[in-house]
C-alpha cells in the first residue's frame, strides 16, 4: 500500500504556514510546509497522495502558477487555495483550472479541516479510480492484435458468425479469441465485458486520452 | 489731533513757490537793512550841524559877557591914564589900554561876523543884528576915543585937551554900551536856548521818522516774512506729525534716562495705552520680562544705529506682542546724547501668518500620509490577517487537543507561545502604521537610512505583492546615518514607492520590478536614494512639472504627493529629481546631506498656483 496521505502547505508567511501544519498535525493528519511554490515542486513526486493547501499571493511564483505547473506535469493533487482578497478574476481562473476549493481569509479552521479531509478522500478516490483504469488499460494492452480486432466487433454486438465471415476465419476461431480476451480482461460474461469496455472508453473520452484502438 | 493746524491741510494755491519765496524774503530783509542804515545816516546828518552850533553857544555868551567887563576896564584904564603922575605909568596905562581895546574890538567884530580863532560863529539873528546896529555908535565912539588916547601925547607927557575930552567921551558912552551889551548877552542866551529847543525838536522829529520807517519795515517786510516762516514751520511740523502718526511702525522717543518723551498713535494701539499714560514711564517696563536685560544691553552699547532686533512687548492686557525694534541714539548739534529713538514694527501678523503657513503645511503633509496609508490599507489588512489566521489555527488546534477525545492531548506551550508571537506581530503592524500617520512635531534625529527604507518596504510589501510587483532592495553597505525627520523621509519613500507600484499596472506581471537603492556618496557628503520602476515612464511629460502641486497622471490622485515630497526633501537641504530610464520606466532620486541643513521651505509653489488660479 502507498504511504499515508500528506497535507502539503505552501505559504510564504511562516506564521500562517506553521500554524496550519500544527493544526493538521494536531488532528492527526500528516502535514508538511513549504515556504515557496518552487520549494514544493522540487520536493514532491507524483505518487505521493495527499492534498495541497496554498496561499495565492506569494512572491516569485503565485498559487495559480503553481497549480498550472502541477496540472501540466500531470499531478492529481486536489488543491485548496487560501486568499486574503475577494479577488473575483483570480477565483474564476482558479475554478476554471479545476481547483477543488477556494477559501477566503479569515477562515474558520473547522471548515478548512473539513475541506482538507474531503480533499484527501477525493484524492484517495481519484487515485483508486486511476489505479482501476490503469489496470484495465494494462489488460487491454496485453491483448493481441487479433483479439483487439475481435473485441471491436464484439463491442458493436456482432454475432460470432458475422465476425467469422468478416475476418475470414472459422467461427471456432472467433470463439477461441473471445474466450482468450475475456480471460485477459478478467471479465466473466459478455455483459460485464461490454460494460468495462464502454466505461473505459467514456473515461478515456473524458480524460481526452487517445482511444484504446490507436494505442500500439 | 491738533485742530489748530487744520487749515494747513490745503495750503493756499496763491502761495509763491519756495524758491521765489526765499528770494522775496531775502530781498525784503536787505531792503529793511538798507532803510534802517539810511535812517541812521540821515539822523546823523541832521543832528551833527545842530550839535556843532550848540557847542559854539557857550563861547559866544562868554565873550559877550566879557565885552561888558572889557568896556568897564576900558573906562577904568582911561581914568587911570588921566590921573597918572608920571610918564612911566602913563605909558603903562596906554599899553594896557591898547591891549584891552584890541581884544574888545576883535570880540565885538567876531560876535557879529564870526571869528574862527575865538570859536565864534557870528550871528544872523535879526534881533541881535538890530541890537548891534543900536550898539554900533557907542562902540564906534568909544573906539575912536580910545584911539585918540593912544595918539602920541605931548613932550611933557601931559594929556592934551582933546585927549581929556576923549576920556570924557569914553566915560559918557560906557554906561550906555554896558547896558546894551548886557541886553545883547541876554539875547545871546535866548538864542542859545532857541538852539537847544530846535535841537530837541529835531531830535524828536528824527526819532518819529525812524519809528515810522521801522513800523513800515515791520508791516511790509518783517511781519509777512515771519508769517510765511511760521506757516512753513507749522506745515512742516504738521506734515511730520501726520507722517509719524500715520506710520504703521510705532515710534518711541525716550530721554537719556530711558523715560518716554513721545509715542505715536501706533504705539498706543499696540500697547493699548493712551499716550498720556506712556509719557514719563520707562520703555523697559513695557517690555516682556525675558527681554529686559537684552534691551538694556543693546541700548547701553548703541552709539550708532544698529540692525533692528526682535523684542517682545507686553500690552496693558498682559498679551505678548512680538516686534522688530530699531534703536538709535538721538544726538543734538553739540554732540550731546539726548536719548533714543525706537522704531517698533509689529510682527504679530507676520508671525501668525508664518505659523498658519507652517500649520497648513504640516496638515497637508499629514493628510498625505493618511492618504498613503489609505492606499496601503488593503495590503495592510492582508498583513494583519496573517498573524490573525495563525492565531486562529493555533487556537483551533489547542481546542481540538483539549476537547476532542479523538485527538491525543499534547503540551500546549508551543502553540501558546506561537499565538503570543503572532499577536505581537499583528500589534507591531498596527503600531507601525499608526506611527506613520501620527500627528507629531517635526523631530530631527540621526536615523539609519537603510532602516527607514526597510521599514517602508515592509509597509508597502503587501501592496507590492497584491500588484504582483517584485521589490528589490539594494542598500548601501556602509550604513548611512543622517539627521532627518524619519517619518517625513519615510513619507517621501512611501510616496515614491506607491507611485512606482501604480506606474507598473500596465507592465506584464513578470516584468514588474521595483528597485530601491541607497548610495553613500562620501565625497559629496550625502546619501542618494533611488526608487526605480519598470512602469510606463514619463513619455512626453514634462518631468519638472511633476513636482508641482495638482499635477498628476493618476485618475484618483490629488497631485500633492510629489510636491510634498519635494518640500520635505528641500527642507532637509536635499534635492529631488525624476528621470526616464533608458530601457523602461522611471527613476526618482533624492539626496540628503550627511550634516543637518534644515531650512524652512515655504509652500511657495502652492501659493503661486493658487494665485495664478
Amino acid at each position: 500500500m502507498p504511504e499515508a496521505p500528506t497535507v502539503f502547505v505552501v505559504d510564504d508567511d511562516a506564521d500562517a504556514g506553521d500554524s496550519l501544519v500544527f493544526l493538521f498535525t494536531t488532528v492527526g493528519l500528516k502535514a508538511r510546509v513549504f515556504r515557496s511554490a518552487s520549494d514544493f515542486l522540487a520536493a514532491i513526486d507524483q505518487h505521493q497522495p495527499g492534498c495541497l493547501v496554498s496561499d495565492v499571493r506569494m512572491p516569485d511564483m503565485n498559487g495559480l502558477e503553481l497549480f498550472e505547473r502541477l496540472t501540466a506535469n500531470g499531478y492529481l493533487l486536489p488543491v485548496i487555495f487560501i486568499t486574503a482578497y475577494a479577488d473575483v478574476p483570480m477565483a474564476v481562473r482558479a475554478l476554471k483550472s479545476g481547483a477543488v476549493e477556494f477559501v477566503e481569509k479569515p477562515f474558520d479552521a473547522q471548515s478548512l479541516l473539513e475541506r482538507v479531509r474531503h480533499a484527501l478522500c477525493e484524492d484517495q478516490r481519484r487515485r483508486q479510480s486511476a489505479q482501476h483504469w490503469n489496470e484495465i488499460e494494462e489488460r487491454l494492452a496485453s491483448l493481441s492484435d487479433k483479439e483487439r480486432e475481435t473485441l471491436a466487433f464484439v463491442r458493436d454486438g456482432a454475432p460470432n458468425k458475422a465476425i467469422a465471415t468478416k475476418l475470414s476465419i472459422t467461427e471456432r476461431a472467433v470463439e477461441m479469441r473471445r474466450a482468450s480476451l475475456m480471460k485477459k480482461l478478467q471479465t466473466h460474461s459478455l455483459a460485464e465485458l461490454i460494460r468495462t469496455i464502454t466505461e473505459h472508453e467514456m473515461h478515456s473520452e473524458h480524460r481526452r486520452v487517445p482511444p484504446v484502438e490507436n494505442q500500439p | 489731533m491738533n485742530p489748530g493746524v487744520e487749515h494747513f491741510e490745503d495750503p493756499a494755491p496763491t502761495t509763491l513757490p519756495p524758491r521765489q519765496l526765499a528770494i522775496g524774503l531775502k530781498l525784503g530783509s536787505w531792503m529793511a537793512f538798507a532803510l534802517v542804515v539810511g535812517l541812521l545816516v540821515t539822523h546823523q546828518l541832521l543832528l551833527q550841524p545842530a550839535l556843532m552850533r550848540l557847542s559854539s553857544d557857550a563861547p559866544v555868551i562868554n565873550i559877550a559877557g566879557r565885552q561888558r567887563m572889557l568896556s568897564q576896564k576900558l573906562a577904568k584904564t582911561a581914568l587911570a591914564l588921566q590921573v597918572a603922575l608920571d610918564q612911566q605909568s602913563r605909558r603903562e596905562r596906554r599899553n594896557e589900554l591898547e591891549g584891552i581895546v584890541n581884544e574888545w574890538t576883535r570880540a565885538h567884530r567876531g560876535l557879529l561876523q564870526g571869528d574862527f580863532d575865538l570859536n565864534l560863529p557870528g550871528n544872523s539873528d535879526p534881533r541881535i543884528q538890530n541890537a548891534f546896529v543900536e550898539l554900533e555908535p557907542h562902540f564906534k565912539t568909544i573906539l575912536a576915543s580910545v584911539q585918540v588916547l593912544l595918539e602920541p601925547i605931548g613932550k611933557d607927557g601931559e594929556l592934551q585937551e582933546i585927549q581929556k575930552a576923549a576920556i570924557q567921551q569914553i566915560l559918557n558912552h560906557e554906561d550906555e554900551f554896558l547896558r546894551q551889551m548886557h541886553a545883547l548877552v541876554g539875547l545871546f542866551a535866548i538864542d542859545a536856548r532857541d538852539h537847544v529847543r530846535h535841537l530837541q525838536l529835531l531830535g524828536w522829529g528824527i526819532v518819529g521818522l525812524i519809528a515810522a520807517l521801522l513800523l513800515a519795515v515791520q508791516l511790509i517786510i518783517i511781519r509777512p516774512a515771519l508769517e510765511v516762516v511760521a506757516s512753513r514751520v507749522a506745515t512742516s511740523e504738521y506734515q511730520y506729525q501726520r507722517l509719524v502718526e500715520s506710520m504703521n511702525e510705532g515710534v518711541i522717543v525716550e530721554d537719556v534716562a530711558g523715560r518716554i518723551r513721545f509715542t505715536n498713535r501706533r504705539v498706543c494701539e499696540l500697547l493699548g495705552l493712551p499716550s498720556s499714560e506712556l509719557v514719563g514711564i520707562q520703555t523697559l517696563s513695557l517690555l516682556a520680562e525675558t527681554d529686559h536685560s537684552r534691551f538694556q544691553q543693546i541700548r547701553n552699547s548703541v552709539s550708532t544705529p544698529v540692525e533692528p532686533v526682535e523684542f517682545a512687548f507686553r500690552t496693558s492686557s498682559g498679551m505678548i506682542i512680538e516686534t522688530m525694534a530699531s534703536i538709535q541714539p538721538l544726538i543734538d548739534d553739540r554732540g550731546q546724547a539726548q536719548g533714543f529713538l525706537l522704531v517698533v514694527t509689529d510682527l504679530t501678523a507676520r508671525k501668525q501668518a508664518e505659523q498658519r503657513s507652517r500649520d497648513l503645511l504640516e496638515q497637508l503633509v499629514h493628510a498625505d500620509r493618511l492618504k498613503s496609508l489609505g492606499e496601503l490599507a488593503a495590503g495592510m489588512a492582508h498583513e494583519i490577517n496573517q498573524p490573525l489566521a495563525a492565531i486562529a489555527n493555533y487556537a483551533e488546534a489547542c481546542l481540538a487537543s483539549l476537547v476532542d477525545p479523538a485527538v491525543p492531548s499534547q503540551p500546549l506551550i508551543v502553540p501558546l507561545q506561537r499565538i503570543l508571537a503572532a499577536a505581537l506581530r499583528g500589534g507591531e503592524i498596527i503600531r507601525r502604521s499608526r506611527r506613520f500617520v501620527q500627528r507629531r512635531p517635526h523631530e530631527v534625529q540621526p536615523e539609519s537610512i537603510n532602516d527607514l527604507i526597510r521599514e517602508v518596504e515592509q509597509l508597502c510589501r503587501p501592496e507590492a505583492l497584491r500588484l504582483d510587483v517584485k521589490v528589490e532592495l539594494n542598500l548601501a553597505s556602509v550604513e548611512p546615518v543622517v539627521p532627518v525627520d524619519g517619518i517625513q523621509i519615510q513619507q517621501v519613500l512611501t510616496n515614491l514607492i506607491q507611485n512606482a507600484l501604480i506606474a507598473m499596472e500596465s507592465t506584464p506581471a513578470d516584468q514588474r520590478i521595483l528597485k530601491v537603492t541607497s548610495v553613500f556618496e562620501s565625497d559629496q557628503h550625502l546619501v542618494r536614494i533611488q526608487v526605480r520602476d519598470s512602469g510606463a515612464g514619463f513619455g512626453q511629460q514634462d518631468v519638472e512639472r511633476l513636482f508641482e502641486p495638482f499635477v498628476t497622471t493618476r485618475r484618483d490622485g490629488l497631485g500633492l504627493g510629489l510636491a510634498i515630497s519635494r518640500n520635505i526633501v528641500q527642507s532637509h537641504g536635499g534635492t529631488i529629481e525624476a528621470m526616464s530610464n533608458a530601457d523602461r520606466g522611471a527613476t526618482f532620486q533624492f539626496t540628503l546631506p550627511l550634516v543637518a541643513q534644515l531650512v524652512e521651505v515655504p509652500w511657495s509653489s502652492l501659493k503661486e498656483e493658487t494665485t495664478h488660479a
